[in-house]
């Protein structure tokens, strides 16, 4: 899977580009959000602009990740497309995983977060 | 009645392009798009869990979906002659699992496993799964729901 990562103060913007999140890149997804983690960016922002489908092992690889995160930190997850904003729905994680319009508005969330996380890096963007 | 089948082979990439064949067929037959994404989330979930768990990734043994459109309903089957789902897991496409009654407070207690089974069961009005002389089928059926009736008018 590719993940564009940029910084945006203390937040990591994740945008994944792929159309479909499934079980052939769950494991992936799961493992970079991991080391972005470990890496010191604790407050992420998912943005799904491009996904227009997600799995039980996509979500999954999500649900891992919020576990994860959410010890230190925060994951907010924006821009769902309807289908994946019903799979949301469907599985009641539309109550689990705070949700956004668009990238600004969860960045400007996490932001206010300031207790969670020391500032944040301003690395360049990378792929 | 509108009848559609199609034969993929057990691969996980050919999960994917039958979902996106089925949504687009269901596009084309006019279906709500909430109705659609049901659909294409069943059928998914189904035909993944035979590649993974019926034939354990195995190459070269066949999937076959089949989707009718009659008046009111959709039936859909998923088929494959791997090994059959254990019994408990029938019962969950049949009945549900307490799986997603989670308490959305508590998250390291949030499921990560066993979604799939319970996607297909809230997808859908109706499931059945059967393991007769080698060949499991899941047979599904679903009628557009009263909300995505609404969003089309």
């Amino acid at each position: 899977m590719l993940l564009h990562k940029e910084h945006r103060g203390g937040v990591a913007v994740l945008l994944l580009r792929t159309n479909r999140l499934t079980v052939e890149d769950a494991a992936d997804l799961k493992s970079r959000l991991a080391a972005c983690f470990a890496a010191g960016h604790k407050l992420q922002v998912l943005d799904f602009t491009a996904v227009q489908f997600v799995d039980s092992s996509g979500l999954g690889a999500l649900i891992s990740s919020l576990k994860l995160v959410s010890t230190e930190g925060e994951i907010a997850v924006c821009s769902l497309q309807g289908p994946v904003r019903s799979l949301f729905k469907l599985t009641r994680m539309d109550r689990v995983f705070r949700i956004f319009e668009n990238a600004d508005d969860a960045v400007a969330a996490l932001e206010g977060l300031t207790g969670k996380q020391e500032a944040g890096s301003n690395d360049a963007p990378q792929d | 009645m509108t009848r559609l089948k199609i034969d993929i082979e057990s691969k996980l990439n050919a999960v994917s392009q039958l979902g996106m064949t089925v949504h687009s067929a269901c596009e084309a037959f006019g279906l709500p798009e909430e109705m659609r994404f049901r659909i294409q989330t069943a059928v998914v979930e189904a035909a993944s869990n035979a590649v993974r768990h019926a034939y354990d990734h195995a190459p070269d043994q066949a999937v076959t979906f089949t989707m009718e459109i009659h008046e009111g309903r959709v039936e859909l089957e998923v088929i494959d002659s791997g090994k059959p789902m254990p019994p408990q897991q029938a019962e969950v496409l049949r009945h549900g699992s307490n799986v997603l009654d989670f308490d959305e407070t508590d998250i390291e207690a949030l499921p990560e496993g066993g979604l799939g089974l319970e996607i297909i069961h809230r997808s859908m009005d109706n499931v059945n799964y059967t393991s007769n002389n080698g060949i499991n089928r899941i047979h599904m059926m679903t009628t557009a729901r009263e909300e995505e009736e609404t969003a089309r008018t």
